[in-house]
């Protein structure tokens, strides 16, 4: 079972545990009838397909509220067997959930990050205050001798993030051009080889399916 | 004693025969004329009988009544003069015989008269003369200063005149008038638009949408911010455009020679206009209209660009009344007793700032202002009017090391021979179909002409579905990718070109409005 919960990318991380064939449990920090934002509701339907659980404390009519969302962090260390921190700005609400974790005896994971990167000062810290450092999936699996590990099916997250960033071959040698920085379309007819006609086609499928985004910057990666 | 001229009156740039009657009888001595508006022919009865005195000839003292009929058709312009003072000079000799009487009825004559008898040249002779020889006839007298302009019309004989003499000793039998020699006017050798895309570095992106818009006649809103080479760009629109056939230089030249921007040394139009209006343009100069219907800038565009720079700063009202000219390339001036049409097939190019200040997504320059101002600015040009506009064209800075590369850039004679080819694949196209460019395509015809397989029907669903375009973003952006594989050389269209075709719809799209 794995539980994933932190607010910002915990739809990422259901969405994760589903690909994976694993299972979820998704805690609402308000009631039923409020579900927010909107679009989680097909991703509660999804976790529920996938034999996993949507649950909360609250009753129906109950309003999302963001001390609701601290309240309810309280309820996923409490059901989990540890807790994994990805990211986590100073003085974060995340910082908090992991401090009552601890309380609750269970393990605290932490995701290092560069020192001069905001979202990491939270875990930074962690770590320094006797977190787990993570690394890779063995780092957390040999916490808990309960937990059977079976290295052939170990599925290597980093290679799907991979095949899953990697577009229609015919689009790379333009997406990896926005990849390294955000370019105009001008800028991309600079440094590619095709016509204008061309990358735009090129530019609307890698937008179409998700990989890059028009901002005022230009064409950035998502 | 009667006697009747002929000459020629125009209501856009159609021509009615105007028969001018003058009739002399004994009686308390006056002079009238009647069916020439009042201002007219107050102006008109100076002149003629100032001309006819100053020549020498006796003005008669006795009741002289001019009619211009029919009455109905409104005449303006100064070009009865000649015709009235010949009809009252010929009224006044009396008794006339055949050959005079023969020539007055089957020659048109027109002309303004000066003081001393001198004829002076007339606006919109051009028309004056095709529509002559249209309805019938085949000799015309006319000014000889206006006789280059018309010099290139065969089927009807022209004779240049310079003074009211000239006339009235031909039809003494004292003198003859020379027949104007019909001049070869060199059609294939079109003149040369002073502005090239050779010129233009950088914007490649809204290089290949103006490719597009030549391609295939659509109508295109520039984007950017203040001095990323909108203007400049549209300008060079026309020398991409495939060159004009005879009869199209023929049409053009017909209004810029009723606006007198016809001369002995301009005599053809050669070259697709650009015009270029200011915002605080009026109603009428930009449709046509006044008192007197004269064609206005839209006209003056004809087989053109009109260029409508910062059109968000154009009143309301007057873009909205742009609406049913762009459909229906003709505008309809209705007067009380008559209504006169101007054609107006051009091609619209218009920009704007992306935000009120200017800068939005520039990379050089902070843009201040707020989702909400930029959602009214925008908001400023009224749906309708972008539902005719087909192609949306962010334009952005080019920036200084690229303006100072050495690359070689496509000349303008280059582009335009693709855009020929794909004119030549939608003339063929829609030959039974009583349309030219893949612009004008109707919703039926688009049905018919622009099929889409399933790849590229799944393509457009997204879109819509992801980009958040807005429904009147449907039509064009069919119409856009047709020229597209047309440019491609290709029947059908296929997935890049109706991709290619979504590019160009930004301002549909939600991140202008919702994001900054
Ligand atoms: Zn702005």
């Amino acid at each position: 079972m794995l539980v994933v919960w932190l607010y910002g990318i915990d739809t990422s991380a259901h969405q994760g545990a589903i690909e994976v064939g694993g299972k979820t449990i998704a805690v609402l920090g308000s009631g039923f009838d409020y579900i927010f934002p909107e679009e989680n509701k097909s991703l509660y339907k999804k976790i529920l397909q996938h034999d996993g659980l949507v649950m909360t404390e609250y009753s129906p009519d109950t309003k999302p509220k963001s001390t609701n969302f601290l309240e309810r962090n309280r309820i996923i260390s409490g059901i989990s067997i540890g807790v994994l921190v990805i990211e986590s700005a100073y003085r974060s609400g995340t910082s908090v959930t992991a401090r009552i974790a601890k309380k609750q005896g269970k393990l605290v994971f932490a995701l290092p990050h560069e020192i001069d990167n905001k979202l990491g000062i939270g875990t930074n810290r962690l770590i320094q205050n006797g977190a787990i450092l993570v690394t890779k999936v063995e780092d957390i699996i040999q916490q808990y001798p309960f937990l059977k590990y079976d290295k052939n099916k170990e599925v290597d997250i980093l290679q799907i993030e991979k095949e899953k960033k990697q577009p229609d071959k015919r689009y790379c040698e333009i997406f990896n051009l926005i990849l390294e920085k955000p370019l105009s379309l001008d800028e991309i007819y600079k440094k590619s080889s095709k016509s204008v006609g061309e990358i735009n086609h090129i530019l609307l499928m890698l937008e179409l399916d998700g990989y890059i985004r028009k901002t005022s910057e230009g064409y950035v990666c998502i | 004693m009667l006697a009747i001229t002929k000459s020629v009156a125009l209501q856009g740039l159609d021509g009615y025969i105007v028969s001018i009657q003058v009739d002399i009888s004994s009686g308390i001595p006056q002079f009238e004329i009647v069916g020439l508006p009042d201002a007219s022919v107050k102006e008109s009865k100076e002149r003629v009988k100032t001309a006819i005195r100053n020549c020498q000839w006796e003005f008669l003292s006795r009741k002289i009544v001019v009619n211009l009929a029919p009455a109905d058709i409104r005449k303006e312009g100064s070009g009865f003069d000649l015709p009235i003072a010949i009809g009252i000079l010929v009224a006044s000799q009396g008794e006339k015989n055949d050959v005079v009487q023969n020539f007055l009825e089957n020659t048109i004559i027109v002309g303004e008269l000066s003081l001393n008898g001198k004829v002076e040249k007339v606006k919109g002779i051009l028309p004056i003369c095709v529509e002559a020889q249209k309805l019938g006839y085949h000799k015309i007298i006319l000014p000889k200063e206006n006789a280059n302009e018309v010099s290139m019309i065969s089927g009807i004989d022209i004779f240049p005149v310079s003074h009211l003499e000239e006339v009235m000793e031909h039809l003494n039998g004292e003198g003859i008038l020379k027949k104007l020699q019909a001049r070869e006017v060199d059609t294939k050798n079109t003149g040369v638009y002073p502005f090239d895309f050779s010129e233009v570095k950088g914007q490649e992106n809204a290089k290949r949408a103006l490719e597009i818009a030549a391609a295939g006649g659509h109508n295109c809103l520039l984007i950017g911010s203040p001095g990323s080479g909108k203007t400049m760009l549209a300008k060079r629109l026309p020398s991409i455009l495939p060159d004009m056939s005879w009869d199209e230089m023929m049409e053009v030249t017909k209004i810029y020679s009723i606006e007198g921007y016809t001369s002995e040394n301009k005599p053809i139009i050669k070259i697709r206009p650009f015009r270029s209006p200011h915002h605080t343009i009026t109603a009428t100069s930009l449709i046509g209209g006044g008192r007197i219907p004269r064609p206005g800038e839209i006209s003056l565009a004809h087989y053109g660009v009109l260029f409508l720079d910062e059109l968000p700063e154009f009143p309301q009202n007057v873009l909205e009344m742009l609406r049913e000219p762009l459909e229906d390339k003709v505008v309809t001036i209705s007067r009380l007793n008559a209504s006169t049409n101007y054609p107006c097939n051009f091609i619209l190019i218009a920009s704007m700032n992306p935000c009120p200040c200017g800068y939005y997504a520039s990379k050089y320059r902070q843009c201040n202002c707020r989702p909400e101002q930029i959602r009214k600015y925008l908001n400023r040009i009224s749906g309708p009017l972008l539902d005719r506009i087909d192609l949306y064209v962010e334009v952005a800075h080019v920036e200084y090391n690229k303006l100072d590369s050495k690359e070689v850039l496509e000349t303008s004679a280059k582009i335009k021979k693709r855009v020929n080819k794909a004119r030549i694949l939608q003339r063929e196209r829609y030959q039974s179909d009583n349309i030219y460019t893949n612009a004008e395509l109707t919703p039926k015809l688009l049905k018919k002409f622009c099929q889409l397989d399933w790849k590229s029907k799944k393509i457009l669903e997204t879109a819509f579905q992801k980009l958040g375009l807005s429904a009147r973003a449907y039509e064009r952006i069919l119409k856009v990718a047709r020229t597209i594989a047309d440019l491609d050389g290709k029947e059908s269209i296929q997935e890049m070109h109706i991709a290619e075709a979504i590019q160009y719809r930004s301002l549909d799209r939600k991140y202008w409005r919702e994001e900054s």
